[in-house]
């Protein structure tokens, strides 16, 4: 469990698209309790991360101006954000791709697409196998 | 989750699904528009990137809206751009590629093609059965291509086709060719169509069936068909139940005829590698026997369709052998075949007299051999069914049914886990009978058999128990995940038309449920089944009351 113990709760999603924002909305709060801070780009993100402290950090990928893997760079920049977990969604990717993506250190990758009733659990799965 | 806050979030994905499904269909012309203009050699690499991009995203978000189909091909489209949107800009031979590239992919007919699936993957569900329930698995559902030029026609046959438990897809005749017909259960083409295209794989071996809809229901036009090595033929305007049906037999006949089991036994351990090379790479499952003595474990181990047999093996005699399996009324009925030089027919006569069936004389082509044992294993197979298996539905009869459902009993009392029987009957069923004729009845009892087949786990058990009654037992299934499961069946049944003497009609079907593992025995199960079935009929039919 990360973070000595502390349950899930904060949230923060970085996803440009608009309709997929709103579903993950649905599924992160409505479905799964959590408290969701949803931003449209990197810079947003960036911009809102002082001031909502997320426990973790799920990231769109293909973004435009600022992609998934850049706009974590800059968050990890932040010391306070150093280790914050954080998780990428992608379109189908190849083994190599994922591979990528943890080595940038995200503590996994979930794919898209993402059945919206059950997007919760996994990522409280995620989390409770974070040490 | 309560169940209001379930159904409210259930009422909000259907809201975003249909925002999205608009600003889908604006997207994929924004890509076509840019795809034609690339393919003409007029389009900027920024162009290009912006139609990749789109469809990244179409890729990532249909199958979350429940257009899965969709989001598989725009992300195989979005595959074919790759290499070009990621390659140095200003390399001139890259730029000069794409047009050819994108026309070899049938690039912009594919994308013209996503707008269908959008329709076509939008058959009116509700957002609940977006997400499939614990047994209501649509991955097993047999996939059938249309390949239709006329594009209202084929979202027409689609969307009467979907209720009955297919999974669809529309193609142009041109896409024919990418389309991978190895997944495809059953074809269904345009007669005109067959006129012009040349590309169709009649040659592939593996191909699956495929029906001709035909406007000209002429001798002339079915010979020509014929020619052309189509598999079944259907003419307009289709009546589609007769058509379900039609595709079931065509599609059952297909599988059960390239599979069986096929034990050998010779005492030349040559001979035993050779057969069973060749039987095993035409996709049949062998077991050699080398010693005769071996016989009867291995039979009632691995239960043959056919058995092939030499004639004289050592000081053992294959007749004999033959006539002994006979004594156990168990393999009365089993198809055993010689295999040997001996070409007197008096003698070939006098083996089979003994209990042989057949005579394949050595030495047998490879060709020869493959063929025989799978028609005989097809045989074989047939003849089990008509003794297991319901005539009119393909399903197991009353008393197999019995047995199968207390199997499962005992299985999920020992392994603690849930099970639940559920007892259907059709609505009204005398009506449709007393209106429409038995023909037309027979055509909607086999429509709700082909529709549980499709709905349902291939672990579920299903038989007709009589008339237009139905068991099913839903092994390692909560009471709610078989109540979800069983409703889509009733919604689903409710919505297919068929075509009666009096016009267009459609049948509804009531169901109960039971805890199987919750009763001593698995009759007692049955009984609360049957009597929350009848509870349902009296509280108004069509739908789902659990014991």
């Amino acid at each position: 469990m990360a973070e000595s113990g502390a349950p899930l709760q904060k949230i923060m999603l970085v996803e440009d698209e608009e309709d997929i924002r709103a579903v993950a909305e649905l599924a992160l709060e409505a479905v799964g309790g959590f408290t969701l801070k949803a931003c449209d780009s990197g810079a947003d993100a960036l911009e809102n991360i002082d001031i909502f402290r997320p426990q973790l950090i799920l990231l769109d990928v293909m973004m435009p101006m600022m992609d998934g893997p850049s706009t974590l760079r800059a968050i990890r920049e932040k010391p306070e954000f150093a280790n914050t977990p954080a998780v990428f969604m992608t379109a189908k990717v190849q083994r190599d791709e994922v591979d990528g993506y943890l080595a940038l250190g995200a503590v996994d990758v979930i794919p898209k697409p993402f059945d919206p009733m059950t997007l919760s659990d996994r990522i409280r799965d995620i989390w409770d196998k974070l040490d | 989750m309560s169940d209001e806050q379930t159904a409210d979030v259930l009422r909000k994905l259907g809201v975003l699904k249909a925002r999205f499904k608009e600003k889908a269909s604006g997207d994929i012309h924004m890509v076509a528009l840019m795809a034609q203009d690339a393919a003409a050699g007029e389009g900027s690499l920024d162009e290009l990137r912006r139609a990749y991009q789109v469809l990244h995203r179409l890729a990532g978000s249909a199958g979350t809206f429940g257009f899965r189909a969709l989001g598989d091909e725009a992300r195989a489209l979005e595959l074919i751009l790759k290499p070009y949107v990621e390659a140095e800009p200003g390399i001139p031979e890259h730029n000069a590629g794409i047009p050819k590239s994108l026309l070899r992919e049938h690039f912009i007919g594919r994308v013209l093609g996503l707008e269908n699936l959008l329709i076509i993957e939008d058959d009116g569900q509700d957002a609940a059965e977006l997400f499939k329930g614990p047994s209501a698995d649509t991955s097993d559902q047999p996939v059938v291509l249309i390949i239709e030029p006329d594009r209202k026609a084929a979202e027409q046959l689609s969307s009467a086709l979907t209720p009955h438990g297919f999974s669809i897809h529309c193609v142009t005749p041109k896409d024919l060719v990418s389309e991978e017909l190895s997944r495809v259960s059953v074809v269904l083409i345009r007669d005109n169509v067959l006129i012009s295209q040349e590309q169709i794989p009649w040659d592939s071996g593996d191909r699956p069936p495929f029906i001709c809809i035909s406007s000209r229901d002429t001798f002339d036009e079915r010979y020509r068909l014929a020619t052309l090595g189509v598999d079944g033929f259907v003419s307009e305007p289709v009546d589609v139940p007769l058509l379900v049906d039609y595709m079931e037999r065509l599609v059952d006949e297909k599988i059960e005829s390239g599979t069986g089991r096929v034990m050998v036994i010779d005492d030349d351990p040559e001979l035993l590698e050779r057969y069973s090379l060749i039987l095993e790479g035409g996709g049949l499952e062998v077991r050699c026997v080398n010693s005769p003595s071996d016989i009867l474990g291995v039979l009632s181990e691995f239960r043959p369709d056919i058995i092939l047999m030499d004639v004289q093996m050592g000081h053992f005699n294959g007749p004999t052998l033959a006539r002994m399996l006979r004594l156990d009324p168990e393999w009365v009925g089993l198809h055993i075949i010689f295999l040997s030089s001996e070409e007197d027919r008096e003698f070939q006569f006098d083996a089979l007299s003994q209990g042989g069936d057949d005579f394949l004389t050595k030495p047998v082509s490879d060709r020869v051999l493959l063929q025989a044992a799978k028609v005989r294993c097809y045989r074989a197979r047939q003849l089990d069914k008509l003794a297991s298996r319901d005539s009119l539905t393909g399903l197991l009869k009353h008393s197999l049914a019995n047995s199968e459902v207390a199997k499962e009993h005992g299985r999920s009392q020992r392994l603690s886990y849930p099970s639940v029987v559920a007892m259907l009957d059709l609505d009204h069923f005398k009506q449709v009978n007393d209106r429409h004729g038995h023909r037309v009845g027979d055509l909607v009892i086999k429509g709700l058999a082909n529709l549980l087949r499709h709905r349902l786990r291939k672990t579920d058990v299903i038989g007709r128990y009589g008339g237009e009654e139905f068991i099913v037992a839903l092994p390692n299934c909560s009471m709610e995940g078989a109540r979800q499961s069983m409703q889509a069946v009733c919604e689903r049944m409710s919505k297919i038309t068929f075509n009666g003497a009096e016009g267009p009609f459609s049948v509804t079907v009531s169901v109960g449920l039971a805890p199987l593992d919750a009763y001593d025995k698995a009759e007692e199960a049955i009984e609360a089944a049957d009597r929350a079935l009848y509870r349902r009929k009296s509280a108004g039919r069509n739908g789902v009351t659990a014991a």
